[in-house]
């Protein structure tokens, strides 16, 4: 019966983003939050392992203002309860401060054995909050992960990587990160919904949690945020169809050389 | 006070149908629509997540919501590509279950846990007849007493969903029109379970070109066994009780309207806005533009009607005049902003495949159904402003 905890992050919707005509700046404001789309797939997973073998499923999460309603949401999936800090200075891009707060919220959560994080965040793609936690409590990492299983109290592991499979095995307490392969995360179901009103969300202040604001000063800030400026080249090819296939190619090798 | 306010149940609500609606993308409605069938397996994958159950007790295995919740499962299901045909293909049960949850003893109430698990249909509602029409009183299916159970003879027209549907509420009189002191007596609810009906009720598909998705159907029942604890409510006092289901009924259907409204208009917003025609968006001609504001203000105000009849409904106060006035007004205001999406969209506007001349279809059904807008100007004259009777 492992207890497991999920770190998701509430992230903007990229995908709702689009960049100033301009500025070329992403325009927030037209974009709605979400949870990262990995950190579904870990909940989803760390669901199915408590749908086999018990425990309890906690979500941790921490942003400069968490929307209660999507932490809501993953307790309507199935999470058991929630532990969140909102705070204006982890609107921050450096790992270190994102898994520094987490790890205290996975104190506050109890005990675990498995501590289950999507691979990177939608937003920022740093890949770094399960290796630092593993860092942090001193468990075993395992990254990549395509399909888990738990037997014996040890973690076996696929992991997809570009020079073929690996599968690894480690003793819990651990910290496993996934992509979107491993699952597809399931839509709550109507009594799932009713049920998570009933379900706790934990609040804390940063002193909750033992840490000061000087704790929370990046090492690392953003300087600059634009969208690549791609132009068309309109570039317009005549001839008959075989001669603009050989053109076609023509350019499309030189382009490639080029690069 | 009713409130418009949407608490983070509802929100969780309406994202969880989306989802599970944006699995159906336009080409799957459009091949129902063409092929004339039923959405099978969208309502199967509907019933499988227990949405079927949303407004039937926790105690018979529902979520224990009420008329509001449904409406937002509704109109969050005509806020789609498949538009008052995913609603209207399950929008029966949910206003079905009013009646059984409130009048139904235990025997029939046995069949709610399965219809909130997604096991049972109770999809189809019998009320109309050639000889009738919106005049319920005047219906002669008759259902007489044997023993302890009922025969019943009559026809049914214009009735919904009667091939995938297990479970029917059959309204029939147990006393003749001609035998009654108020026309509205004598006339009682059954539970008809359709599975063991057999050849005692012959269907006949009546086409139109409307909701091509949903069967509209003649019913002729000849001998059909009813038992009598099939019976809902009270012998005899059944249009008394029929008029709580077609409250929740108006109610939804107001729903479903303004989801397809505004979500008809948010297609044509941005047509118009991406449509360039003598240099400039069409959406910057105010011909074009005014309409969809002025659509979009009818939904908003038809909303406020509908929230306000769901607040009463779910209170247990009176609420004919509101819920009518919200099928009334939402049903107005939806077809109006089809024909203003037909109309920016041009010959687009009626090709099949931007899905509006569909949706344009389908609105023109709830100005006429479940009830014809007229006769609500008929009961709100007389019942509302006290008006003499005109019918």
């Amino acid at each position: 019966m492992p207890d497991i905890v999920v770190c998701v992050k509430q992230t903007v919707d990229v995908y709702q983003l689009k960049p100033h005509p301009e500025t070329l700046e992403p325009v927030f404001s037209q974009a709605q939050s979400k949870i990262s789309d990995f950190d579904l797939n870990a909940l989803e997973e760390a669901l199915r392992i408590r749908e086999k073998g018990g425990g309890r499923v906690s979500v941790v999460s921490a942003g400069p203002s968490i929307n209660q309603l999507l932490i809501r949401e993953t307790l309507a999936m199935g999470a058991d309860e929630a532990h969140i800090i909102s705070h204006p200075l982890l609107s921050t891009y450096d790992g270190r401060v994102t898994a520094t707060v987490l790890s205290k919220l996975v104190e506050k959560a109890g005990r675990w054995d498995l501590i289950l994080c999507g691979e990177a965040s939608l937003d920022n793609s740093d890949y770094q909050t399960g290796p630092r936690l593993a860092e942090i409590f001193g468990v075993p990492h395992l990254a990549y992960v395509t399909k888990l299983e738990i037997s014996d109290g040890r973690l076996k592991a696929w992991k997809s990587m570009e020079d073929g499979l690996h599968v690894a095995s480690c003793s819990m307490p651990a910290v496993v990160t996934v992509g979107l392969e491993i699952n597809t995360p399931r839509l709550p179901s109507l009594l799932m919904i009713r049920a998570a009103t009933k379900k706790p969300i934990h609040e804390y202040r940063l002193s909750d949690l033992g840490l000061t604001e000087e704790e929370l000063n990046p090492s690392v800030t953003l300087r600059e945020l634009k969208a690549l400026k791609v132009e068309r080249r309109r570039v317009k090819l005549e001839g008959k169809p075989e001669e603009l296939a050989e053109k076609l190619a023509d350019i499309l090798v030189r382009e490639a050389l080029a690069r | 006070m009713y409130t418009q306010a949407q608490t983070e149940e509802h929100m969780m609500i309406r994202k969880a149908v989306r989802e599970l609606a944006s699995k159906y993308p336009p080409e799957y409605w459009r091949m129902k629509d063409e092929r004339r069938e039923y959405p099978e397996e969208f309502i199967r994958e509907l019933m499988r997540e227990g949405w079927m159950g949303v407004n039937i007790p926790a105690e018979y295995g529902g979520a224990g919501y009420k008329i509001t919740e449904a409406s937002i499962v509704l109109e969050e299901l005509s806020a789609t590509s498949g538009g008052l045909s995913a609603s209207g293909a399950a929008h029966a049960s949910f206003f079905n279950v009013t009646i059984l949850t409130k009048y139904g003893n235990e025997e029939c109430k046995k069949y709610l846990p399965k219809i909130a698990k997604g096991e049972l249909r109770f999809q189809a509602l019998a009320i109309t007849e050639q000889s009738a029409g919106f005049d319920t009183p005047r219906i002669s299916t008759l259902a007489v007493k044997r023993g302890g159970e009922y025969v019943i003879n009559g026809r049914k027209v214009f009735i919904s969903r009667v091939k995938h549907s297990d479970l029917m509420l059959l309204v029939a009189r147990t006393t003749p029109y001609s035998e009654v002191k108020r026309r509205t007596d004598g006339i009682t609810l059954f539970l008809v379970d359709l599975r063991k009906a057999n050849d005692s009720i012959t269907v006949r598909e009546i086409p139109n070109n409307v909701r091509r998705m949903v069967d509209t159907n003649e019913l002729i029942i000849e001998n059909l066994v009813v038992p009598e604890n099939h019976v809902i409510g009270e012998v005899g006092k059944g249009f008394y009780h029929l008029l709580e289901v077609v409250n929740a009924e108006r109610i939804e259907i107001a729903a479903e309207c303004i989801g397809l409204g505004r979500y008809v208009i948010s297609r044509a917003v941005e047509y118009a806005k991406n449509r360039v025609v003598f240099d400039r968006p069409i959406g910057m001609n105010q011909a074009i533009a005014h309409p969809l504001a002025e659509a979009y203000m009818r939904l908003e105000a038809a909303d406020l009607m509908r929230y306000k009849a769901a607040h009463l409904y779910d209170s247990g106060l009176p609420c004919g005049a509101e819920a009518n006035m919200a099928k009334y007004l939402a049903a107005e205001a939806c077809y109006y902003a089809c024909d203003r999406a037909v109309q920016t969209l041009g010959g687009y506007g009626l090709s099949v495949e931007t899905d509006i001349e569909r949706f344009w279809r389908e609105s023109r059904l709830y100005i006429l159904a479940p009830i014809s807008q007229e006769m609500i100007l008929n009961y709100l004259s007389h019942n509302i402003l006290g008006l003499p009777k005109s019918y």
